[in-house]
């Protein structure tokens, strides 16, 4: 199998494949997300975010309503590596398209098909032990107002069955380039937590469903 | 049309090669009796192979897998005791800390939906993930494990003859965990003898066996028994272990109590019984049904009067279930420690 990536990339040349990037940009408010490092909000509460990671899945870019690309597979988001941060999507043509969707987390049919590899081998961090299921997104660090362990938060969102389900959809109008920058704005995910008393999720749960769809609304296009 | 067409030919191209550098392995094929059901296992994304299977074993059998190479696989689910730990009510693992369930016997794996006591893992590739990381059995991390099994002398070796190259990731380790797990099929007891007209019950199994019928199987469903659901048996709750079965993995009130319906194969070698093993024998177990049922809002329906049997009756089950014993299965050379 180690033929396999230089056998698809010999057959994508042959037909002068181009590439439409998706590039995910994770920010405090105007600040890129920069891992272990202590970052203050705009409300005066302080954190540190040390682990930062997300699946993006079923990426589709639509024109006037119509499929132009659909790619099926995952792929894992993780602020320590700067190359996962830019989802390629491999088309034969220069695509027009006007907007795009993806799934946040893995859905229901693939969490129950048993073990995958790459992006969601369960070595990646991002898989239960204890009870199946994928960790959709996962960010920990530490917040004096966490009053915790070490000041901790761990906020592992998944959950794949009823009435649980945590994967949402994420729909976003676009002006096509071939390169676009996705913006997801953790600070307006920890607008709607309080810290304090919100800062630990660890299983399946009607409020790691909520965080998810917060998430869910705070990506956005870069123009 | 045309780009559509040379996709086409791309696709077809790169098929061709991918199977001309997939090495070629001995594809194996599940044998069980023609009068099962389906396996609900999906075979065709982890093809069984000889080497697939043989790679499963020496994993099963290897403490490699615990964080003090000294618990295996094998350490809870011994092959002469149809693949469970006898004689421990709840099971042990690294360091000698003592778990909460008792380990279940491991057989025709093929055919369920879920695993463990609360069905946790809900994929049979999932499963070793829980015993491999849980403090309590084999102390590990998954990324941990694989790691020591690239650094070893055979192993990568043996993962190439699998999978094509010596990578060792997490979906390869627990595919050929399952390849080995999956041949593990008992269907070669008394009770399968009499089915198929060679051999016959005695007097006292036959009786049993009707018993059996009328107050049994709509849980314990043949030729599997198990219906692989999850039910509130009526067993008082231990006030040490606290254990809600099922809630605990669907939070869900209507589970509380609910635990896995095991397979009654094998009964005889899986002592002790339930799943915190708080029954000794299986007359223990068969006083329960009869007179031990605690009521609860989860109850099974079926057991809302307990059920209803004399001693003697009690009696001529215990001698039906011991027709499902198995003994070419718990002695099976080829399910036992892979001597080198």
């Amino acid at each position: 199998m180690k033929w396999f990536p230089l056998a698809l990339f010999m057959v994508l040349g042959v037909l002068n494949a181009t590439a439409q990037s998706l590039r995910f940009k994770p920010v405090l408010e105007e600040d890129d997300l920069q891992l272990n490092k202590d970052h203050v909000l705009a409300d005066g509460r302080s954190l540190t975010i040390e682990t930062f990671k997300f699946f993006v899945g079923h990426t589709t870019l639509f024109n006037s309503g119509n499929i132009v690309l659909h790619d099926s597979t995952y792929h894992l988001i993780d602020a320590t590596d700067p190359e996962s941060l830019n989802v390629l999507l491999t088309t034969t043509e220069k695509l027009k398209f006007d907007s795009i969707s993806f799934t946040l987390g893995v859905d229901s049919i693939t969490s129950v098909f048993g073990a995958f590899g790459g992006d969601l081998d369960p070595t990646n961090g991002m898989y239960w032990t204890w009870n199946s299921g994928y960790i959709n997104f996962k960010m920990e660090g530490t917040s004096p107002v966490c009053n915790t362990t070490k000041n901790a938060f761990n906020f592992h969102l998944g959950g794949y069955m009823a009435p649980y389900r945590s994967a949402q959809v994420v729909g976003l109008h676009v002006a096509p380039k071939s390169e676009v920058t996705i913006r997801l704005d953790i600070s307006k995910f920890l607008a709607e937590v309080d810290l304090a008393k919100d800062h630990t999720i660890m299983s399946p749960s009607a409020r790691a469903v909520e965080l998810t769809a917060i998430l869910a609304r705070s990506f956005h296009i870069v123009k | 049309m045309r780009s559509n067409a040379s996709i086409v030919v791309a696709c077809v191209a790169l098929l061709v090669l991918c199977a001309a550098i997939v090495p070629s392995s001995d594809p194996v094929k599940l044998k069980y009796p023609d009068s099962w059901p389906v396996p609900k296992y999906n075979f065709a994304a982890n093809p069984l192979t000889a080497e697939g299977i043989a790679l499963g074993r020496k994993l099963f059998y290897d403490p490699i897998l615990s964080a003090d190479s000294i618990v295996s696989c094998s350490s809870c689910h011994l092959s002469f005791t149809a693949f469970t730990h006898v004689d421990h009510a709840v099971s042990h693992g690294v360091g000698d800390s003592i778990g909460t369930r008792n380990s279940l016997a491991l057989m025709n794996l093929a055919w369920s939906k879920s695993f463990m006591w609360d069905g946790a893992a809900n994929h049979l590739d999932m499963q070793a993930l829980a015993p491999i990381n849980h403090p309590d059995e084999m102390g590990e991390s998954t990324a941990h494990v694989v790691a020591k099994l690239q650094r070893n002398a055979t192993y990568p070796f043996l993962f190439e003859k699998v999978f094509g190259d010596a990578m060792i990731t997490g979906e390869r380790l627990l595919k050929a965990l399952s390849q080995f797990e999956l041949m593990l099929i008992s269907a070669n007891s008394k009770y399968d003898r009499v089915m198929q007209k060679t051999d016959a019950f005695t007097e006292q199994e036959a009786k049993g066996y009707a018993l059996f019928k009328a107050n049994c199987s709509t849980c314990h469903q043949e030729p599997l028994f198990t219906t692989g659901e999850f039910a509130n048996n009526g067993l008082p709750i231990d006030s040490v272990f606290n254990d809600f079965g099922r809630m605990l993995i669907t939070n869900d009130p209507a589970d509380s109590l609910k635990f896995k319906i095991p397979t009654l194969r094998n009964v005889e070698f899986s002592f002790p019984y339930m799943h915190d093993g708080r029954f000794k024998n299986l007359r223990n177990v068969l006083d329960h049904y009869a007179e031990g049922i605690q009521h609860s809002p989860t109850l099974a329906p079926e057991l809302q009067n307990g059920i209803l049997l004399t001693k003697n009756e009690r009696t001529d089950i215990v001698a039906f279930l011991l027709t499902l014993s198995d003994r070419e299965f718990c002695f099976n050379p080829n399910f036992a420690y892979p001597r080198e």
